[in-house]
């Protein structure tokens, strides 16, 4: 799926790691591994979630890049 | 742009053919062999089928010493990881999770195995022919039965002290594995990635069976024919496969019903 992130940049500047991000927006460490790799898309209830975490809008954190040939 | 459309009817008319063709030639290859060896065949079945019932003992105490030794260094190692992923940095912590995740499926697999094995063994001598045929026969077997007993919970414990492992290291997770709502409260406290990979695999597991069941429909038939096992496998295999198609269809329809017709 074309979905990049910058949760990483934006968890940085919270100056917290993935445990802890994960307890705030209430999943584990490896769901925010997950998603910081790109290797899972969230649901829209975690995006805005961590969105809210960030203080942050979800587009801010999400980037969704459509293929070339679409 | 025109794409060719595959017709379905003539790949599936061809697969059932092909599938026909190959049972004929199995089915004709074995007459042959067995009308050729066939008493050969029964003869070392029987041998082997009396081997075993006569070595049900030691081959279960093997069983159980192979089953302790697996639990222990796969609880240890397990526990070795869960140890130190509370102080893991970011990166330390996704290889010790997928590491986690490796040594847990490896030893619940040999868990099940272990079990798997156990019954097979303990069934060879859970005939009524095998047990009045001597008084050693009974009493072996009943020794047996012993060492499968302590077999059987040492393997129960296992899974519990499996589970306090992963919880140890995952506090989020609280199921009780004694309780009998144990997958239920489990799949609860695992968060959407969680659960995705857990629908994922359930759906490959039945999938897989749906593959599986109609091979082993087909053993169970054959081996009906050829050295009259009886048709109680036959009917259990059906079974199996009946209870998980409509398990799965039933749910299917529940989850579409409370989705879209109660809302």
């Amino acid at each position: 799926m074309p979905l990049f992130n910058h949760l990483k940049e934006y968890r940085s500047r919270l100056g917290i790691n993935q445990t802890e991000l994960g307890k705030l927006a209430g999943v584990s460490r490896q769901t925010i591994s997950l998603i910081e790799r790109g290797d899972y898309s969230p649901s829209v209830t975690l995006a805005l979630k961590l969105a809210k975490l960030c203080q942050v809008t979800v587009e801010d954190i999400f980037v969704y890049e459509e293929d070339e040939e679409e | 742009m025109k794409t060719r459309k595959s017709n379905s009817y003539m790949k599936t008319g061809m697969y059932l053919l092909i599938g026909a063709l190959a049972g004929g030639v199995l089915g004709a290859g074995a007459y042959m062999i067995l009308s050729s060896w066939g008493q050969g065949f029964e003869g070392t079945a029987a041998q082997l089928y009396s081997g075993l019932q006569a070595s049900i003992l030691p081959v279960l105490a093997v069983l159980l010493v192979l089953s302790v030794l697996a639990g222990e260094i796969t609880c240890r190692k397990m526990k070795e990881i869960t140890v130190q992923l509370p102080e893991a940095e970011d990166e330390e912590s996704d290889r010790l999770e997928y590491e986690e995740e490796k040594w847990g499926a490896l030893s619940l697999n040999l868990n099940i195995i272990s079990q798997v094995l156990c019954i097979i063994i303990l069934s060879a001598g859970y005939s009524s022919n095998y047990l009045d045929s001597s008084e050693a026969a009974r009493n072996g077997f009943l020794y047996a039965c012993a060492v499968f007993v302590i077999c059987m919970v040492y393997d129960s414990f296992w899974q519990i002290r499996y589970v306090k492992l992963i919880q140890l290291g995952h506090p989020e997770k609280t199921a009780d594995p004694s309780s009998r709502n144990f997958q239920k409260k489990w799949l609860e406290s695992c968060d959407e990635a969680e659960r995705e990979v857990i629908y994922q695999s359930a759906y490959k597991a039945y999938a897989m069976m749906g593959k599986l069941v109609p091979v082993l429909l087909v053993v169970t038939m054959l081996a009906n024919l050829f050295f009259n096992t009886g048709m109680l496998a036959v009917v259990m295999v059906a079974v199996i496969w009946l209870a998980v198609t409509m398990t799965y269809t039933c749910s299917c329809v529940t989850l579409k019903e409370e989705k879209a017709l109660m809302k």
